[in-house]
């Protein structure tokens, strides 16, 4: 039988010190029949027990996530690969959709400078490939992610604009402690958000190693960007570059916005 | 404070919490306080925490130590008028 080993946070070991003190201050109150050491018992015990109740349990190591990211990116490289196809992944808008909160990322056999044009017909998120244009439909590796953040924002970015984006999406990943700061800047087409210390950094180094996916669709942190701004601004939208920023310091990402 | 050592002594311990129904009250209007405020606070901060709660067990605990300081308060009041 394997055993199993608990790990502690510095912050549940606190608690459960907290937890411990209370039950041996209250006790050696009945004991001692002190009116002092029973309220610093029933503080410390209760203190302790909420600590234990309010520290969230839910939480994976970043190694975990990596390797089993990295299988779903394997898959969609093995797609690429066997289509043969090195064009950039154009990241759909709702209203191309069936499903308008969901995102798709598609891929044109050729590689073009131009956008490809998109009949006003709903996309069926459920086809692989598209006949009219011609392309493989994939969902792209951020779209969970922006989803969540969605949830913590408590609205959808199909309600915003890009300007709300610009304030919320830094806030956002500082918040949940993804990245340390995040710019997003705006010159015409082109969208270029700098992304500072960001937990991806492993994930996109993976990612690197699947070149065709890297180039069309983008790692992790890119792909969710892209599918937050394909919803704000209602745009098809493409990952341009994906660079180490000059102080290598964190990644810096160059999204074009499309036309409709 | 001296602990009692014999067997005798150790018998007539009266183990009972030393705390009266005031200590109580007061108790719980101090805690339901502070987490209250505490969830108000860490509810509406969106800047980077060094401390990962989940900020919505702050404000059901809150409410649940305010609902428990309200009950109190009617129990006093109650076997006052009584």
């Amino acid at each position: 039988m394997a055993a199993h080993r608990i790990v502690l946070t510095n912050q549940q070991i606190a608690s459960y010190v907290l937890l411990t003190l209370g039950l041996v201050s209250l006790l050696a109150s009945l004991f001692f029949n002190l009116e002092t050491l029973a309220l610093i018992g029933l503080g410390l015990t209760f203190w302790g027990a909420f600590f234990v109740y309010v520290t969230p349990t839910k939480y994976v190591k970043l190694d975990f996530l990596i390797a089993s990211a990295t299988a779903s990116l394997s898959n969609i490289e093995r797609i690429l690969t066997s289509e043969k196809t090195d064009s950039k992944g154009v990241y759909l808008p709702p209203k191309y959709l069936k499903d308008y909160q969901s995102s798709l990322v598609f891929i044109p056999p050729v590689s073009d400078s131009s956008l490809p044009k998109f009949e006003r017909a709903l996309l069926d998120s459920g086809t692989l490939y598209s006949k009219d244009p011609t392309g493989i439909l994939l969902t792209p590796p951020g779209s969970d992610l922006c989803k969540l953040f969605e949830k913590e924002l408590k609205k959808f970015f199909t309600d915003t604009d890009f300007h709300e984006v610009q304030e919320d999406l830094p806030r956002l990943l500082e918040k949940l402690r993804i990245a340390k700061s995040t710019t997003i800047q705006q010159t015409a087409n082109i969208v270029t958000v700098e992304v500072k210390h960001h937990i991806f950094e492993d994930l996109c180094k993976e990612a690197i190693k699947l070149r065709r996916t890297h180039e069309s669709i983008g790692c992790l942190l890119p792909s969710t960007i892209a599918c937050v701004l394909a919803k704000a601004t209602g745009k098809p939208v493409i990952i341009e570059k994906e660079e180490q920023s000059p102080d290598n310091e964190g990644t810096k990402i160059t999204f074009r916005i499309g036309e409709d | 404070m001296k602990a009692p050592r014999s067997h005798s002594e150790l018998e007539r311990i009266n183990m009972q919490l030393p705390l009266n129904f005031l200590n109580i009250i007061l108790w719980l209007g101090i805690t339901a306080m502070i987490l209250l405020v505490t969830a108000l606070l860490v509810l509406s901060y969106e800047g980077p925490q060094s401390i990962m709660v989940e900020e919505r067990k702050i404000e059901n605990a809150g409410i649940l130590v305010g609902i428990l300081f309200l009950i109190t308060i009617a129990i006093r009041i109650f076997g006052l008028i009584a």
